[in-house]
C-alpha cells in the first residue's frame, strides 16, 4: 500500500510540473493585436511592429502565410484582429464564407515588373516584346494564374500586350510568385514576371522593367478588420500615418 | 532570428516529447499486452493514423477543434484559455505528429521483451507495475530510448500541422522549418543557409544517436 501512495504522489507531482511548464503558454495576453499578413509584407510590417512597440508598448503579433491559406484559416475559426491580404480574391473568399468583419479597405498597392538575370544589350531601350523574342530568353517563369493573384495580373498584361503567341512556348508556371522568382535565381528560367517588391532582399543586380499599369488591373492589398476595439483602431491610424507609409514605400509598396 | 528559432524548436520539441512519453507508454502497453483484440485494433489504428494522414490535415483538425468556434475551443475561451496561434498550439501539433513514430518504436521494443521473464516475475509475486519497471522497461530500454528520440527528431522537423494550427509567428511558433519557409518566401538567403545547416546538423545528430541506441538494443538480444 505504501508503494501505491508513493506512485500516486509521483504522478501528481509530474502533472503539476507539466502544468506549470505549460501555464505561461496558456495565459491570455491583453496588450496585443494579432495580425495576419501575406508573406510579401513581412519586412515592412516587422519594422512597423518594432516602432509601434517602442512608442505604444503594444505587442503586434504577426502571422505570415500565403493570403489564400490565411483566408481559409480564418474561415475555419482563426481569429485575427486584422488581415492584410495580397490581392482581392482572399477578401472575396472571406466574404463568401460569411465570416463577419467590421470593415475593409485598400491599404497598399504594388506593381508588376519583368526581370531577368541575363546580360542583354540595351535593356533599357528595348521594349519587353523585343527582349522576350531575344535568343537569351528561353524560359520565362510566371505565377500560375489559377493559384496566385500575381499570375492573373501577368496573364492580363501578356494578353493586353498581344505577345501570347510567341511567349506561350517559353512560359513555365510556378505555384506562387515567390517560387517563380526562385526559378530564375536557380537558373530554371531566364526571366520572370513578378511584383516590384519581390526583389527587395536580393543584392544581385537584375535587369528590371516596369510593366505599364494600363495593361493590368490595379494590384491592391486590402486590409480586413475583424475586431475594431480601441487598440486596433489606434494601430490602424498608425498604419495609415505618413511614418508607416514611408516604411511601406521604402520596400516598394505604394498608396492604393 | 536563427538562434531564436533554434531555441524555440528545441523547447517545443522537448515539451512535446515529454507530453508524449507517458501516452506512448500507456498505448504501447495496451497494444502489446492486452488480450482484447478489438481494443488492441482500435488503439493501433489511432496510433498509426497521424502517421498516414498529411500533417496539414492534422493541423486542420486541431484548428477546427480548438478554434473559438469549435466545440472544445468554446469551452476553453469561456475559461479564458487561448490555444490557437500560441506556443501551446505548436507544442500540441508537434506532439500529435511525432506521437505515432514514438509509440510504434516503443511497441516494437516492448514486443521484443521475452514474455516468459514477465510471467516469472509475476509468479514470484511482483505486481504489474513493478514487473513493468524491473522487467519490461529494463529489457527494452535502448529500444524505448530510440523511439523517444525518433519522436523528438520528428518533432524538430514538424511543419505542416504547425503552420495551420499555430501559424508562423516569430518567437511563438516559428520553429526552424517555418523559419526556412519564411526565408525562402522572402528571399532571405543569408538566414536560409544558416537555418538549413542547423536543421541538417540536428537531424544528423539525432539519427546517429538513434542508430547507436538501436544497435545497442539489438546486440543485447543476440
Amino acid at each position: 500500500m505504501l508503494k501505491r501512495r508513493y506512485i500516486i504522489t509521483i504522478f501528481i507531482m509530474a502533472v503539476v510540473v507539466l502544468l506549470s511548464i505549460l501555464y505561461p503558454f496558456l495565459k491570455k495576453e491583453d496588450n496585443k493585436i494579432l495580425v495576419f499578413a501575406a508573406v510579401s509584407l513581412s519586412d515592412p510590417l516587422k519594422e512597423i511592429k518594432d516602432i509601434y512597440y517602442q512608442d505604444e508598448n503594444i505587442n503586434i503579433i504577426l502571422n505570415f502565410g500565403g493570403s489564400q491559406t490565411l483566408a481559409s484559416q480564418i474561415s475555419k475559426g482563426a481569429t485575427p484582429d486584422i488581415f492584410v491580404s495580397a490581392g482581392i480574391s482572399p477578401l472575396n473568399f472571406v466574404k463568401r464564407k460569411n465570416v463577419r468583419f467590421a470593415d475593409s479597405y485598400f491599404l497598399l498597392s504594388n506593381k508588376l515588373i519583368f526581370a531577368s538575370d541575363k546580360q542583354i544589350v540595351d535593356w533599357d531601350k528595348k521594349g519587353i516584346e523585343e527582349i522576350i523574342k531575344s535568343e537569351k530568353i528561353n524560359r520565362i517563369s510566371i505565377a500560375d494564374p489559377e493559384l496566385a493573384p500575381a499570375g492573373e495580373y501577368t496573364v492580363q498584361a501578356i494578353n493586353n500586350m498581344n505577345i501570347n503567341t510567341f511567349i506561350e512556348k517559353k512560359i513555365i508556371k510556378a505555384k506562387n510568385v515567390r517560387d517563380a522568382v526562385n526559378h530564375m535565381r536557380l537558373g530554371l528560367s531566364d526571366a520572370v514576371f513578378a511584383y516590384n517588391t519581390d526583389f527587395n532582399n536580393y543584392k544581385d543586380n537584375y535587369n528590371k522593367k516596369f510593366i505599364s499599369e494600363k495593361l493590368y488591373n490595379k494590384i491592391q492589398y486590402p486590409i480586413i478588420i475583424f475586431n475594431n476595439h480601441d487598440q486596433v483602431d489606434q494601430f490602424l491610424v498608425f498604419l495609415n500615418s505618413d511614418r508607416a507609409r514611408n516604411i511601406f514605400e521604402k520596400y516598394g509598396f505604394s498608396k492604393p | 532570428m536563427v538562434i531564436q528559432s533554434l531555441i524555440l524548436t528545441l523547447e517545443i520539441a522537448i515539451i512535446a516529447t515529454l507530453i508524449n512519453i507517458p501516452l506512448a507508454f500507456i498505448s504501447s502497453i495496451i497494444v502489446t499486452r492486452t488480450e482484447i483484440k478489438s481494443l488492441k485494433f482500435i488503439v493501433d489504428v489511432f496510433i498509426s493514423l497521424p502517421l498516414v494522414l498529411p500533417p496539414v490535415v492534422l493541423g486542420y483538425f486541431l484548428l477546427i477543434i480548438f478554434s473559438p468556434a469549435g466545440y472544445l475551443g468554446q469551452i476553453l475561451t469561456n475559461l479564458g484559455v487561448e490555444v490557437v496561434f500560441t506556443k501551446f498550439a505548436a507544442i500540441l501539433a508537434c506532439s500529435l505528429v511525432s506521437f505515432p513514430l514514438m509509440a510504434r518504436a516503443i511497441i516494437i521494443a516492448f514486443d521484443s521483451v521475452d514474455k516468459d521473464l514477465e510471467k516469472i516475475a509475476r509468479s514470484l509475486g511482483s505486481n504489474k507495475l513493478k514487473m513493468f519497471f524491473t522487467i519490461t522497461l529494463r529489457e527494452s530500454f535502448f529500444g524505448v530510448c530510440g523511439g523517444i528520440l525518433l519522436g523528438f527528431a520528428r518533432a524538430l522537423g514538424e511543419f505542416g500541422a504547425t503552420i495551420i494550427f499555430a501559424g508562423n509567428i516569430e518567437g511563438v511558433s516559428r520553429t526552424i522549418p517555418l523559419a526556412i519557409f519564411q526565408s525562402i518566401q522572402t528571399g532571405d538567403d543569408k538566414n536560409l543557409t544558416l537555418l538549413i545547416s542547423c536543421s541538417v546538423v540536428l537531424g544528423i545528430i539525432s539519427v546517429i544517436i538513434n542508430n547507436i541506441l538501436i544497435s545497442k538494443s539489438n546486440r543485447k538480444y543476440k
